[in-house]
């Protein structure tokens, strides 16, 4: 892998600019039952329309990113295709693409795994959103390794979960690599030129892991922001370390503040090791904001929102990935089950990311927190899945970003909107300006590309490196 | 044509680069590196929009444009592109017109070799609905040099890529069909946002690849996107529009002939070069052929000539009124796209609309509106209405 060789300051006037700011990003479509899709103002979660409005209010409200989520598999509950939450997507590189048309500052994420795309195709698709796009393109790099979801795909099922971390880390490096290859100012700017392009234009990108090899010659130049901007997400040990190697952007779940805080020193002790300065790495976790005019008004809507999400047949369903058998004949308003589980790891809904605690002893503790304080089965399952997300008044959670803000922890936090297409507006336009008073939220987009706007320094491949 | 109910003829216009020619970009507005931008394509998507042509399609290939088509080889689908080294994905730029354009069919070229169906279906089923129903797709399928490599898959070769795309087709239509168009129901009731019974797997294990589905993205607008490729291409019964390339309309016909009742829809493509700008188009193609000569179009009638017309606009609109006898339509490959645009724009597609030949598309229309052609029914649909129980396992047995 050739690596340039340009030095570039360790301490950059433009990058700390960002300290003690908070951007926000905006990630479509949440996951399991995050999205409200049974109330009256839920719109169409696959119309354009929907996509559309969404981007161009967050874009309104001087939002860094729009990222799309991938799942190459639809998820499974109890052996058969699971009904209960809002499924059905668009090929994120397509989507983005449109979406960059009605758009001109907001960053557009892709996510795409490293494991079922090929890294000519990841390179020349993300490659193209970022022209497409003047610089606005970003790819969240994920490493789906499952054999289930590999049954779409020519490979299946072929990459240990071990080595996810290394085929991913060879895969970046081939895409970097193809970007690197084909400089901006190659193909000529006259039509008079002698050539269409400079003689020797891009090299070829030879390439090889033990799972597979490349060599390719790419046909997208670089483009305003170099190469697009790379976030990861992933939380193993193994995915931290990955980030501080490769990422810009490390999209977490840890929002909670304490969480947060603990996240944001092993990340930068882990990129240091990396040989990077610590403020290098850019951290964003997702979360869910429920806002209204005062704090018991927002109490009201999180009760509303949770009782919407979790739905009777969703606490249910919840339950039975623990207990491993259809609980369809309880009652979700009454007790918890009075009878073992089947299962022995919680790994029944598949494609969700659960991984498993022993369900005896998972059981033991819901039912003793269900007698303790009286909850029904959904009252429980609401009660354990409603600790996410900040609840309040605008100034409120103004204040809880100033405190994040003041103490470093994050630089940003990727929303979840449980409404689609309206779930940003709260956001927009009552949050937004507190912040902006309390001068952590940026006042303008700064610069045309991404990359400027997050103040992210040259990208890895284009600084010297030891 | 003597159908009574006869379709619509058709007018497709090429916009890939700066025109067909390979000397184009000599002769365009702007420079090579302007023409890889958005504000080149939107401009000229924009332009070939309001004209009112039919569809717009944009060529492409899984390797650089030079090496895709150096140099018109024999059977090219492709425009030669000699020297050109970069070229953004025709997927995307389709998508990226979509918001930007109201009527026009958005048809890009896309191998269906080299390339992941599951990804390809998706890809196809979100410009479909991103353009509300104006997408379609070229099926691209040759020997690349490079192409294989560039994925370390076995390469294909010789009677394997027709076979290869044709698989990637039928198994793309099933990808689409495994959403019913009524799969989301969003029931308060039943706690249901879909109806699983209204999603089916695809379960296709074939030589060179697999899929189990279902697809990720719902039925597209159009239930599927339009298949346009070459008869020698890809199964005439994967087809719904045909391309013929020939040097003169009678061998367009014969080959059209020889189509019929097998593609609904064949349409013929011609280059074109127009007297423009105070230049005779004659000249105009002397100049160009002197920075870099284009094939000759073959008189014989080989299987690689493409038509094409060097004339006036008004010699262009008799020529397309004999095609209309014989064809369902045309692609037009505009020589230089910022010349020959304009002139169809101004002079061309405006007569053929006061004789009654043609008709624009309006906002609204899907693509199939303007093809004349029927959505698709649903595979899964229909088997499941004929047996409710059954769940067909697909063994390769879809050719
Ligand atoms: C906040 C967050 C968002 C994620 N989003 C996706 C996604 O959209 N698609 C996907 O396939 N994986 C997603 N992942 C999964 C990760 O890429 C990764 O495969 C998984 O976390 C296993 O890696 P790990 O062991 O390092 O955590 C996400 C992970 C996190 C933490």
């Amino acid at each position: 892998m050739s690596i340039a060789t340009s030095t570039h300051p360790t301490v950059d006037a433009e990058a700390a600019q960002t300290r003690g700011q908070i951007h926000l990003g905006v990630f479509f479509q949440g996951v399991n039952f995050s999205t409200v899709w049974n109330a009256a103002e839920s719109g169409s979660q696959t119309e354009f329309e929907s996509f559309r409005r969404l981007i161009q209010t967050a874009e309104r409200g001087l939002f860094s990113a729009f990222f799309l989520g991938e799942g190459l598999r639809l998820r499974e509950h109890l052996g058969a295709i699971h009904a209960l939450d809002v499924v059905g997507r668009p090929d994120a590189g397509i989507q983005l693409a449109a979406l960059a048309a009605v758009t001109h500052r907001i960053g557009l994420v892709a996510t795409q795994n490293t494991t079922f795309h090929e890294p000519t195709a990841l390179a020349h698709r993300l490659g193209t959103l970022d022209l497409l796009s003047e610089g606005r393109a970003a790819w969240n790099i994920v490493t789906t390794d499952n054999a289930w979801t590999g049954e779409n795909f020519r490979r299946g099922g072929y990459l240990d979960h071990a080595d996810r971390y290394t085929h991913a880390e060879y895969v970046v490096n081939t895409v970097k690599a193809l970007w690197d290859s084909y400089p901006a100012d190659a193909p000529a700017d006259s039509p008079d030129a002698a050539a269409w392009s400079a003689p020797g234009t891009a090299e070829s990108v030879v390439t090889a892991d033990r799972y597979t090899s490349v060599a390719a010659v790419s046909r997208v130049p670089r483009s305003a922001q170099e190469h697009p901007v790379l976030f990861q997400a992933g939380d193993s040990p193994e995915g931290r370390d990955f980030a501080a190697r490769n990422a810009d952007v490390i999209f977490s779940t840890h929002s909670a503040f304490e969480a947060a805080t603990d996240f944001a020193a092993d990340i930068r002790h882990r990129t240091e090791a990396a040989g990077r300065p610590a403020d290098d790495l850019k951290i964003f976790p997702g979360q869910e904001f429920i806002l209204a005019d005062t704090e018991a008004e927002a109490r009201d809507k999180a009760r509303w929102v949770r009782e919407s999400q979790v739905t009777p047949q969703t606490a249910l369903a919840f339950l039975e990935q623990t207990w491993g058998r259809s609980l369809g004949e309880f009652d979700p308003e009454g007790p918890l089950p009075d009878i073992p589980s089947v299962a022995e790891q919680t790994s029944e809904t598949r494609g969700t990311g659960f991984h498993g605690h022993r369900a005896a002893e998972q059981i033991a503790s819901w039912r003793a927190l269900s007698e303790e304080k009286g909850l029904s089965i959904r009252q429980l399952v609401i009660h354990l899945t409603s600790g996410r997300g900040f609840v309040g008044s605008y100034s409120g959670v103004a204040d809880e970003l100033l405190r994040y803000a003041e103490a470093g922890v994050v630089d940003g936090f990727n929303v979840t909107p449980y409404l689609v297409p309206s779930g940003l507006d709260d956001i927009v336009n009552g949050l937004i300006p507190e912040l902006q008073e309390r001068g952590i939220y940026p006042t303008e987009y700064r610069g045309e590309t991404l990359r400027e706007h997050l103040g992210l320094r040259r990208p890895l491949t284009r600084r010297h490196l030891a | 044509m003597s159908e009574s109910t006869r379709p619509p003829f058709v007018i497709g216009v090429e916009l890939d680069g700066t025109g067909a020619h390979p000397a184009a970009w000599r002769d365009a507005a702007i420079s090579p590196r302007e023409s890889l931008s958005p504000r080149y394509l939107a401009r000229v998507a924009a332009e070939a929009d309001r004209a009112g042509f039919s569809f717009l399609t944009l060529e492409d290939a899984p390797v650089t444009p030079e090496t895709a088509a150096p140099d018109a080889p024999a059977g090219s689908q492709l425009s030669p592109r000699p020297g050109v080294t970069a070229r953004l994905d025709a997927l995307q730029r389709a998508a990226y017109v979509a918001p930007l354009t109201g009527s026009i069919g958005l048809v890009p070229f896309a191998d269906a070799v080299y390339v992941e169906p599951f990804h390809l279906a998706a890809q196809l089923a979100s410009l479909d609905i991103a353009s509300a129903g104006r997408a379609g797709w070229v099926v691209l399928a040759e020997e690349f040099p490079g192409a294989a490599e560039a994925v370390s898959w076995l390469p294909a070769a010789g009677d394997d890529l027709p076979r290869e795309a044709t698989d990637t087709a039928a198994v793309s239509r099933l990808i689409w069909d495994s959403w019913q168009d009524d799969a989301v129901i969003r029931s308060v009731e039943t706690g249901h946002y879909i109806d699983p019974e209204r999603l089916h797997y695809v379960r296709y294990r074939g030589e060179r690849f697999s899929v189990t589905g279902p697809g990720i993205t719902p039925r597209p607008t159009q239930g599927h996107p339009v298949v346009f490729g070459r008869a020698d291409r890809v199964a005439a019964r994967q087809l719904e529009v045909a391309f013929v390339s020939a040097a003169h309309p009678t061998i367009v016909a014969e080959r059209a002939l020889e189509l019929t009742g097998q593609v609904p829809r064949v349409v013929a493509e011609l280059e074109v070069v127009l007297d423009a700008r105070g230049e005779r188009a004659a000249a105009r193609l002397a100049r160009l052929d002197a920075h870099t000569p284009a094939h000759t179009p073959d008189h014989t009638g080989g299987v690689s000539a493409r038509g094409r017309f060097v004339g006036t606009a008004a010699g262009l609109v008799e020529h397309l009124t004999e095609y209309a006898d014989v064809v369902h339509g045309v692609r037009l490959l505009p020589a230089v796209t910022d010349v020959d645009l304009p002139e169809i724009a101004r002079a061309v597609l405006p007569e053929l609309r006061r004789r009654g030949l043609f008709r624009s598309p309006v906002a609204g229309d899907t693509l199939r509106d303007t093809l004349g052609l029927d959505r698709p029914s649903n595979t899964f649909e229909a088997a499941r209405a004929a047996e409710p129980a059954s769940h067909p396992e697909r063994e390769a047995a879809i050719r």
